[in-house]
């Protein structure tokens, strides 16, 4: 199977489906001429030409709206947000009108709209440009919201976005584009409200989606060398609709659940997966589903402290000792 | 947007399984269409749809297990949309999952096949320790546990204040009760010495496989379960998911057996009287198309016997021993997935061509699974015939809550005396009763069986 980076995979989503389907448009800041501020739509504009590859004016409100208006009458566009930290500006749009119209229209108008970007942290762009907005998009009925960390599921997950007949939230791992992995030619759609099990294991059950998957997965290694300790890491990628059954089963089997995220312990996407937990799983817990999150305080810029900020191994490891009773406080 | 539930074929029903889809999700379909092939415990029917549409979404899958009322299909009516499922693909699934939750029974598929007095026991054992453990001095609610510490405590009937904690502040932790039971030391609620080692051998299978542990009965009962083997696996052996029915009948039979103390009475009937006059009445039948078999004679007999003996014509309840006038008798009907037991109604009153004719109908449609609730349902006692086999003699486990059940052998010939000491041939044909202590004593048991010889060896008494 090909290897292709994160941002191969997803540019080639995008290219298929806009190859099988003439409504499927791009829009955003800088997507054209420039070829995308992360470079994702590189040369698309030469493919599809200006009518299908949208230039907008820096008016996130403005453009997010003019593409709800155009997937309600027959479009299908894929926004970019050159940041996620951006639709901040067009959360009126997304909230108010993307999620409601078919709701408010009793059905007979459909939303089919993807908004697209980089999410969360961990390049030192500070507070403002530093936030995971999973748990927010994630609480709206109306929306749904994923967030692939592989090539594979990128590409996967654009697919189903894109045929998807309501709004999708998709959230990429902006710190991983240039990350290689496995990604089959043609039609490799990923459906929505699947976890994926990216590690087997029978002693822990480490939970997390987007980029901080690939920490579980070194905290497994790290885990299985220094304490044989068998952990299997679930990565949830579809955050709307939420994969409870394979959370439940695995945690049956294991009867420990670490949750990890990058965004901030409250009212976040690893609390909802502690009480889904202990609600369907309460009795095969052998200890409190732990939470490992990014710290309390708006992103800091200065490496070391961004560094401490976020979840890293140690941390990760230690919340599982904590689970299997290794460390007893 | 209708949604196809699970319907409720009986009191007793609390979940089905979805057997066989007969329509594809896209079909459309009329009302009254047969949609889908379900299986409660006792029967197997079809699910007909009650709105015409298109079967938009088929939520359950083949196989599922889904409670009384979940949903298993969408019909879309012209202009409608089908819902979206959140939470998962597998939205047949999630919706049981999410019944599972909110329903009063707890989250544990196997809260879903307890009965009821279980989920009594269940709910009013919200201290965790639960009658069995306070009878026995346990003080499980007062220790710091994990939730899975106090499933495995249920299920092994551990006493948990014997057991130290290796956790925070002392709280025991699943390795903790996993080291007890396998040091075969580890402290039960009934202080039984032996049984912790037992216990500790039969571990590791039962936390694999919790759901067969029925563990209110075990501390209800005292009743260990037994230590199951590992399955061998090896070329040749082949491993088998018992059938609903099949599951039903082992808990019922089970539970029979426990709770029930049966006595036993057998009575060797000569059968020659009946046969003759079977054969008379057959002859005289045959225009009708109608046959008698030895059974509806026996059936006869066994209802009309009853009436002087009322309390082997009675239901064991929570309020005590409720004697019924009327006969309705259950027969057992072997069928390929297990058995059933349709009833004939006031089987004293009826004749034998009624019988015999109820008898064959019941006995089809039982082989169809074609039985509606109310005619196996409610009978007040049973018979079980398995004289066509050819086996002389067996006994049969009462079918609970009724008192007694009575076994049928076949029919052998064999040497006996005439009134002038000659031997002549013998048609016999032995009877055994299974009773209830607790409801009637052997005098009960040996008269009842005695009248039903008398009335097997004086058949005109059947058709006056």
């Amino acid at each position: 199977m090909p290897e292709k980076t994160y941002r191969e995979a997803l540019r080639e989503a995008m290219v298929q489906e806009m190859e099988n389907d003439e409504s499927v448009l791009l829009m955003g800041e800088d997507i054209g001429v420039y070829g995308g501020t992360h470079l994702i739509t590189d040369g698309l504009l030469d493919m599809f030409g200006p009518r299908r590859v949208v230039d907008t004016p820096i008016s996130e409100g403005g453009f997010t709206g003019a593409a709800v208006g155009m997937a309600m009458t027959g479009l299908k566009p894929i926004v970019e947000m050159m940041t996620w930290n951006f639709s901040f500006l067009a959360a009126d749009q997304i909230i108010q009108n993307a999620a409601k119209v078919r709701y408010f229209s009793g059905g007979q108008v459909e939303v089919p709209l993807v908004i697209r970007g980089p999410n969360g942290g961990g390049v030192q762009l500070s507070a403002q440009h530093t936030h995971s907005l999973e748990n927010m998009y994630g609480h709206f009925p109306g929306l749904k919201v994923v967030s692939p960390v592989t090539p594979n599921d990128v590409k996967g997950m654009m697919l189903t976005a894109i045929r998807d007949p309501n709004p999708v939230i998709f959230l990429e791992a902006g710190a991983l584009y240039g990350t290689k992995g496995e990604v089959p030619e043609g039609d490799n759609a990923v459906p929505f409200g699947k976890a994926r099990v990216a590690r087997e294991g029978d002693d822990v059950t480490l939970v997390s989606y987007g980029r901080q998957v690939n920490l579980c997965m070194r905290v497994a290694d790290k885990l299985e060398e220094e304490d044989d300790v068998s952990a299997e890491v679930i990565d949830v990628r579809s955050i709307r609709p939420l994969d409870e059954e394979t959370l439940v089963e695995s945690v049956k089997k294991t009867h420990r659940a670490v949750a990890v995220q990058e965004q901030w312990r409250y009212f976040g996407v690893a609390s909802e997966v502690a009480a889904i937990i202990q609600d369907k799983a309460f009795d095969y817990l052998d200890a409190p589903v732990e939470r490992v999150s990014g710290a309390e305080t708006p992103a800091p810029f200065a490496r070391n402290l961004e560094l401490a900020a976020f979840p890293n191994e140690d941390m990760v490891a230690d919340a599982a000792r904590r689970v299997l009773y290794e460390k007893v406080v | 947007m209708p949604e196809v539930i699970m319907p409720k074929m009986g009191d007793a029903m609390e979940e089905g399984t979805l057997l066989k889809w007969l329509k594809s999700e896209g079909d459309q379909v009329e009302e009254g269409d047969a949609i889908a092939e379900i299986e409660t415990d006792k029967a197997s029917m079809e699910i007909e749809a009650e709105d015409s549409g298109t079967l938009a979404q088929l939520i359950a899958s083949e196989g599922d297990d889904i409670p009384v009322g979940g949903a298993i299909a969408f019909i879309q009516g012209e202009g409608e949309e089908v819902p979206e499922r959140d939470g998962s693909e597998s939205g047949g699934q999630a919706e049981q999952e999410e019944a599972e939750a909110s329903g009063d029974e707890g989250g544990d598929a196997q809260a879903q096949t307890a009965t009821e007095t279980e989920e009594e026991s269940e709910a009013g054992e919200e201290a965790p320790s639960g009658d069995g453990a306070q009878a026995a001095g346990g003080t499980n609610g007062q220790v710091r546990a994990s939730p899975i510490v106090r499933r495995l405590a249920r299920e092994n009937s551990l006493d948990l204040s014997r057991i130290e904690g290796s956790g925070p502040q002392g709280r025991i932790v699943e390795r903790d009760v996993r080291a007890a039971l396998e040091s075969g030391e580890a402290p039960t609620t009934d202080g039984q010495d032996g049984q912790a080692e037992q216990q500790a051998d039969g571990q590791a299978q039962e936390v694999e496989a919790p759901e067969e542990v029925q563990p209110e009965q075990a501390e209800q009962q005292g009743f260990q379960p037994a230590k199951l083997p590992e399955p061998a696996q090896t070329p040749g052996t082949q491993l088998m998911e018992p059938t609903r029915m099949q599951r039903v009948i082992g808990e019922r039979m089970t539970e029979a057996k426990q709770h029930i103390p049966h006595f036993y009475a057998t009575v060797e009937v000569k059968m020659d009287a009946t046969m003759a006059l079977r054969k008379q009445l057959n002859e005289q039948l045959e225009e009708e198309g109608l046959k008698l078999s030895v059974n509806d004679f026996v059936m006869k007999a066994c209802a009309v016997s009853l009436r002087n003996y009322p309390n082997l014509n009675a239901i064991y309840t929570s309020k005590g021993i409720e004697l019924h006038e009327t006969v309705d008798m259950a027969m057992a009907v072997a069928l390929d997935a297990g058995l059933i037991t349709p009833v004939i109604k006031d089987c004293a009153s009826k004749g034998l061509a009624s019988i015999s004719r109820e008898s064959k109908d019941l006995a089809q449609r039982a082989r169809d699974g074609d039985l509606t609730p109310d005619e196996y349902q409610g009978a007040t006692f049973t018979l079980s015939n398995m004289g066509m086999f050819g086996v002389e003699s067996f006994t049969a486990i009462i079918n609970p809550p009724q008192a007694a059940i009575v076994a049928v052998s076949g029919i052998v010939k064999r040497p006996s005396y005439d009134e002038d000491g000659e031997v002549v041939p013998a048609s016999m044909m032995k009877l055994t009763l299974s009773a209830d202590h607790r409801i009637a004593n052997g005098r009960d048991g040996a008269l009842y069986m005695a009248e039903v010889k008398r009335t097997l060896e004086t058949p005109m008494l059947l058709v006056v």
